[in-house]
C-alpha cells in the first residue's frame, strides 16, 4: 500500500492525466487508478470528489451532467486548456522525482 | 442506520433511499455532491451484483467503499474554501484573545511587583522613577512592556521546543465550547478582579468589568466558540465496525 500523504500527493497529475486521455466520471477514475496500481492505490470515494471539485474551482477541469449509454446520469469532468498546462508542468516535476531516485537505485531512466 | 436489522427481504431501492436521505442530513454537501454520490453508490452496486453478489451484500460492500454520510461531509467541507476561512478566522480570534488574556497576566504581574516596592522608596527615587511609578496604569513605558511580554513568553516556549505545551493547552481549552467558555470566562473575571484590586480607589469594579473585558475578552471569546471545530461524534453504526 501507498503512503497516505504520496496518496495524496499524486492524486492531481493522476486525475490530470486519466482526464487527458478523454473524459470521465468519479467512479471510473477510481476504477481506472485501482487498475493502473493494481490495487496498490486504494482511492476512497470520499477522497476523490473533494480532489475533483477543487480541480475544478481552479479551472484545470471541467465538469458536466450527461447521460450515459445506460440511460443513468453521470457527472463527466474533462481537462480544460489550463488544466493541459498544468499536467505538462506536473509531468516535469514527478518525472524529475522519479529520475533522481532512480539514478540513486542504479535504475533506467525515463526521458522527459 | 436500522437497515441490517431488518429480518425482511432486503430492498436496495430502500436502502439506496435511506441513504440518501442521511446524507442529505449532513451539513457541508450541495445537492449536486449528494446527486453525485449516488450516482457513485449506484454504480457501485451495480458492479458488485454483476460480480455475483446478493442485493444486500452489494449494498453494504458499496456502501462501505463510498464511506459513512458524517465521514463524506467532513472530507467534502475540509476542501471547501469557506470553511479553510472559517477555520483561519477561528486561528485569529484565538490568538487575539490569548494575547489579550497574557496581557492582562503581565500588567497584573508587573503591577504587583511594583506595589511591593515600599513607599518610602519613592521618596528617594529620582524624578522621572516616582513620575514613572505613580502613573504605573498610564506610562507608555508600562503599556509597550506589556504589550511586548506576551510575545517575548511565546517566543521562550516556541524557541525552546515547547510546541507541545501550547498544544496540550490548546487541546485542553478547546475540548468542547462549554469549557472554553467557562474556563475563558472566570479566567479573566478574576484575573480583572485582581487588576482592579490593585488599582486602588478606581471607580467600581462592575463599571470596571463594562468597560474593559466585554470588548477585549468576552467577544473573542464568543467568536471563538461560535467557529470552534467540534470534533464529530462517530455514528453507532461506525462505532461497531470499528471495534
Amino acid at each position: 500500500m501507498i503512503a497516505k500523504d504520496l496518496v495524496a500527493a499524486s492524486s492531481k497529475p493522476l486525475v490530470l492525466s486519466i482526464l487527458a486521455d478523454g473524459e470521465s466520471y468519479g467512479y471510473e477514475i477510481i476504477q481506472k487508478v485501482r487498475e493502473l496500481s493494481g490495487g496498490q492505490i486504494e482511492w476512497s470515494d470520499g477522497m476523490l470528489y473533494p480532489v475533483l471539485h477543487r480541480l475544478e474551482r481552479d479551472g484545470l477541469i471541467d465538469s458536466q451532467w450527461k447521460k450515459s449509454e445506460t440511460g443513468r446520469e453521470r457527472k463527466y469532468y474533462s481537462l480544460a486548456s489550463e488544466g493541459q498546462k498544468t499536467l505538462i508542468a506536473e509531468r516535469q516535476q514527478w518525472l524529475t522525482v522519479h529520475n533522481s531516485l532512480c539514478k540513486l537505485w542504479k535504475l533506467k531512466l525515463v526521458s522527459m | 442506520m436500522q437497515i441490517m436489522e431488518t429480518k425482511t427481504r432486503f430492498d436496495v431501492t430502500v436502502a439506496i433511499e435511506k441513504w440518501r436521505l442521511e446524507v442529505a442530513a449532513q451539513p457541508g454537501l450541495t445537492s449536486d455532491n449528494q446527486h453525485e454520490l449516488e450516482t457513485h453508490l449506484r454504480e457501485s452496486v451495480d458492479e458488485f451484483r454483476k460480480r455475483g453478489l446478493n442485493d444486500e451484500e452489494s449494498f453494504w460492500l458499496a456502501y462501505r467503499r463510498v464511506g459513512p454520510p458524517h465521514q463524506l461531509s467532513e472530507e467534502f467541507s475540509a476542501a471547501d474554501p469557506r470553511r479553510i476561512w472559517r477555520e483561519r478566522a477561528f486561528w485569529l480570534a484565538l490568538g487575539y484573545f490569548a494575547f489579550q488574556w497574557l496581557g492582562l497576566l503581565c500588567r497584573l504581574v508587573l503591577r504587583s511587583v511594583l506595589l511591593l516596592i515600599p513607599d518610602w522608596v519613592g521618596v528617594y527615587a529620582p524624578l522621572w522613577w516616582s513620575s514613572f511609578w505613580m502613573s504605573t496604569g498610564t506610562s507608555a513605558a508600562f503599556s509597550l512592556a506589556v504589550s511586548v511580554l506576551p510575545f517575548v513568553f511565546l517566543l521562550l516556549l516556541v524557541a525552546r521546543g515547547r510546541g507541545e505545551t501550547i498544544d496540550f493547552a490548546a487541546r485542553c481549552l478547546l475540548r468542547s465550547r462549554r469549557r472554553l467558555i467557562l474556563v475563558g470566562t472566570v479566567s479573566v473575571l478574576v484575573l480583572n478582579w485582581l487588576t482592579f484590586m490593585s488599582l486602588r480607589g478606581s471607580t467600581g469594579f462592575a463599571l470596571f468589568l463594562a468597560g474593559d473585558s466585554t470588548i477585549h475578552y468576552l467577544v473573542p471569546l464568543a467568536v471563538i466558540a461560535w467557529l470552534m471545530p467540534i470534533q464529530a461524534k462517530p455514528s453507532p453504526a461506525e462505532a461497531v465496525t470499528n471495534s
